[in-house]
């Protein structure tokens, strides 16, 4: 018995986080109340309304708004350099899933510099969050 | 597609992100086959009653025999026939359900 979990452990990679560990540290990042995200998340996932996508120590969480357009979250541990790999990962599965748009809102202007380095086309807006304060709106072209 | 994560036998905790995950990647195998228009009957996974997961067992070897069955992978008769109670059956469990996950991963193409 002890064999198969040993094998499960290597093909595990070293600095794998468990999934709702990013999402955890991405909900405290945010302020928001880690356990609201969580039924959150599996009520739209269950549904069918929400998606994640996976790559590296990268979520990609598509709340489905219609057919083939995606407002899109990005939740990551990944370091800047492991990130861009991740982004083309991901920009890939959006292309196999048939999705045209994706619409993303962030604080973080890193998010639009590495979706520029992994050459994903995105159209960058600043606009103001319900709290007045700016925030980026991104818009990926999935082609 | 990722491995699952790792989970101890009664950590609750740890299983409670392991049905999760588990959730997600069963979204995924479904959203795949219905893009190719095959039907897949969907059960509530993500989450369940960890005191009593014999429902959660029945369910998701429901849905697994069916992906088994149009994806042409043995039938993984193992997830029904093991006891959570008891330590190497719930290892021998996750373990299987661990090949069967990326062989269908495999036949899926993530």
């Amino acid at each position: 018995m002890a064999d198969v979990m040993e094998v499960m452990k290597k093909q595990k990679v070293a600095e794998d986080v468990p999934m709702l560990d990013i999402i955890r540290n991405d909900a405290e990042r945010l302020g928001s109340d880690f356990d609201v995200v969580y039924d959150r998340l599996k009520k739209g996932i269950e549904s069918g309304k929400m998606r994640i996508m996976r790559s590296g120590n990268t979520l990609l969480i598509y709340n489905i708004l219609q057919p083939g357009v995606a407002e899109l979250h990005i939740s990551t541990m990944d370091a800047p350099d492991k990130l861009v790999k991740s982004v083309q990962d991901l920009y890939q599965a959006m292309k196999v899933a048939g999705f045209k748009t994706g619409i993303a809102n962030t604080d973080n202007s890193q998010i639009a510099r590495v979706l520029s380095a992994a050459k994903i086309p995105v159209r960058v807006q600043q606009v103001p969050n319900s709290q007045g304060q700016a925030q980026y709106q991104l818009t990926i072209e999935v082609k | 597609m990722e491995a699952l994560s790792y989970v101890k036998f009664g950590d609750k905790d740890g299983l409670g992100e392991f049905l999760f995950e588990n959730g997600v990647q069963h979204q995924l195998f479904y959203n795949i086959l219905g893009d190719q228009g095959i039907p897949v009957q969907k059960y509530p996974l993500t989450d369940a009653d960890v005191s009593n997961l014999d429902d959660w067992l029945f369910v998701h070897n429901q849905e697994h025999q069916r992906l088994a069955s149009v994806l042409g992978l043995d039938n993984p008769f193992q997830l029904l026939d093991s006891d959570w109670n008891v330590e190497n059956d719930f290892y021998d469990w996750i373990g299987v359900h661990q090949t069967i996950h990326q062989q269908i991963a495999a036949a899926l193409g993530v």
